[in-house]
């Protein structure tokens, strides 16, 4: 991905979908952290490492996570 | 000259076909130059959405008719909030308005069918509904095909994508969306509105902007006791009058606090209340709304806290169970809340702010948190009465 696109990213949570397995933690734990429950939470304004953000959406089992850049 | 308030014909017996007929006229047709021409007066008059959102009328359209003919008009009647009566007596008392409203609606966007939702429950508005279906067609009026679906009881019965979903056979709980102007996806468009709002498209109609009555639907509940609301009444006041306005004209004198918008609303001491606008637009500058036009009284010498409380677990209870920060979260919140903790409530909606699936643990959150404000500026004023005496 071209560098200057990386502050329009944003990343969209289907809290409908999730599960709470806590995947996307692991896999990007710079953006992505776990609330009291076990669901995730955004840590970030802005995405700080698109490429785990990216690894963690398409990891989901559930496909709850979108990575949108903001011309979605 | 038209006595054309939706007011004073809530308040009138039930509208039949003929009693219609003879106050408001028959329906133009819409379709054409006519359907721009209404689609004109919506923006102008700037009819916002009555179910609770306020979202722009005229706007709301736009992507549907983007996506070209064919589609869904759906009358959402299914109220869900205990706070709100309105649009069952807008159903039982003026039904041809408000299918002249959805078949002006079906016209401009060029629907091909109608869908009447309603709660299981809602057997007097669905008779209603019914009959005025039945007047029209021996008549010879011709209406699009309707049909009419249930919804079970519940909070979120009528939230517009629970209805899409439960409209297309799924299970009726909100479902997510990336494009909130699409709800329908990549189907043919299903474009649910309010009772109250098709009222008033059915209104405009008639009376043009320049007669159409500038004017909203309250529903008042005058008492309040552990979430359950007595003594409701249908209210109708123009955009310009305050709160106060409405308390004067129908007797309200011994309120501690208000619930203005419901359950998803947020608290206010009586008296400060009593000035605030009742105009959607004026609300929204100060960050509050009429929700789905509801006031709900807690009379004097009655408690805050255990009010919020007992509404925070019942919304807790309504949760579709989908979603993991709502499902914890709101149980969490009405137990701080039973044991005073202000603090935790604070944190915890701090947490779970923004992370619902749909808008009901935000609402939720608006409430409690407003209960919070309203309690300590109260404890501020306290105290500062005391110091400086
Ligand atoms: S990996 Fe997917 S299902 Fe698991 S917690 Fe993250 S978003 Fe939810
Ligand atoms: S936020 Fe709550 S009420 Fe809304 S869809 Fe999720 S679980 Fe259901």
């Amino acid at each position: 991905m071209v560098e200057c696109h990386m502050d329009e990213l944003t990343v969209d949570i289907n809290m409908i979908a999730c599960s709470g397995v806590g995947l996307c933690a692991h896999l990007a734990p710079e953006d992505i952290g776990l609330d009291a429950w076990g669901f995730p939470i955004l840590l970030n304004g802005k995405i700080h490492s698109p490429d785990q953000v990216r690894r963690a959406a398409s990891s989901c089992p559930r496909r709850a996570l979108s990575v949108l850049t903001s011309s979605d | 000259m038209f006595v054309s308030h939706l007011g004073q014909a809530v308040h009138a017996q039930r509208f039949d076909y003929a009693a219609h007929i003879d106050h408001w006229g028959s329906r133009p047709m819409r379709r054409g130059r006519a359907g721009t021409e209404l689609h004109r007066e919506v923006a102008e008059v700037g009819l916002t959405g009555c179910g609770g959102s306020h979202f722009p009328i005229a706007k709301k359209w736009g992507p549907v008719l983007a996506a070209g003919p064919g589609g869904t008009v759906v009358i959402n009647g299914a109220e869900g909030e205990p706070g709100s009566v309105k649009d069952a007596v807008v159903m039982q008392t003026q039904p041809h308005l408000v299918l002249d409203g959805a078949m002006n609606v079906a016209e401009i966007i060029g629907a091909r069918d109608i869908i009447i939702w309603l709660e299981e429950s809602a057997h007097a508005s669905a008779d209603s509904m019914g009959k005025a279906i039945a007047e029209r067609q021996h008549s010879g009026d011709p209406l699009l095909p309707i049909t009419m679906m249930w919804a079970p009881s519940g909070y979120l019965s009528g939230e517009s994508t629970a209805v899409i979903a439960g409209v297309r056979g799924e299970p009726v709980a909100p479902t997510h969306t990336l494009d909130r102007a699409r709800p329908w996806g990549h189907d043919l468009p299903i474009l649910v509105h309010n009772v109250e709002t098709l009222a008033r498209v059915g209104m405009l109609g008639h009376t043009g902007a320049g007669e159409y009555p500038r004017t909203v639907l309250i529903t008042l509940s005058l008492s309040i006791e552990e979430g359950v609301l007595t003594d409701r009444r249908v209210v109708e006041a123009g955009v310009s009058d305050t709160i106060g306005d409405v308390f004067d004209r129908h007797g309200v004198d011994a309120a501690s606090w208000i619930l203005l918008g419901g359950f998803a609303g947020t608290w206010h001491q009586a008296d400060q209340a009593r000035l605030l606008p009742l105009a959607p637009d004026l609300l929204r500058n100060n960050g509050l709304s009429l929700g789905a036009g509801i006031v709900i009284v807690v009379p004097r010498g009655r408690e805050l806290l255990p009010q919020a409380a007992a509404i925070a677990h019942i919304m807790a209870g309504e949760s579709a169970g989908q979603c993991g920060p709502c499902v914890f979260g709101l149980p969490a919140v009405a137990k701080a809340l039973d044991r005073g903790r202000l603090g935790d409530v604070m944190d915890l909606s701090m947490m779970i702010k923004g992370r619902g699936g749909c808008g009901l643990p935000d609402g939720v959150l608006r409430m409690v948190e407003s209960a919070v404000d309203v309690l300590q500026e109260k404890v501020g004023a306290d105290d500062g009465g005391v110091s400086h005496g």
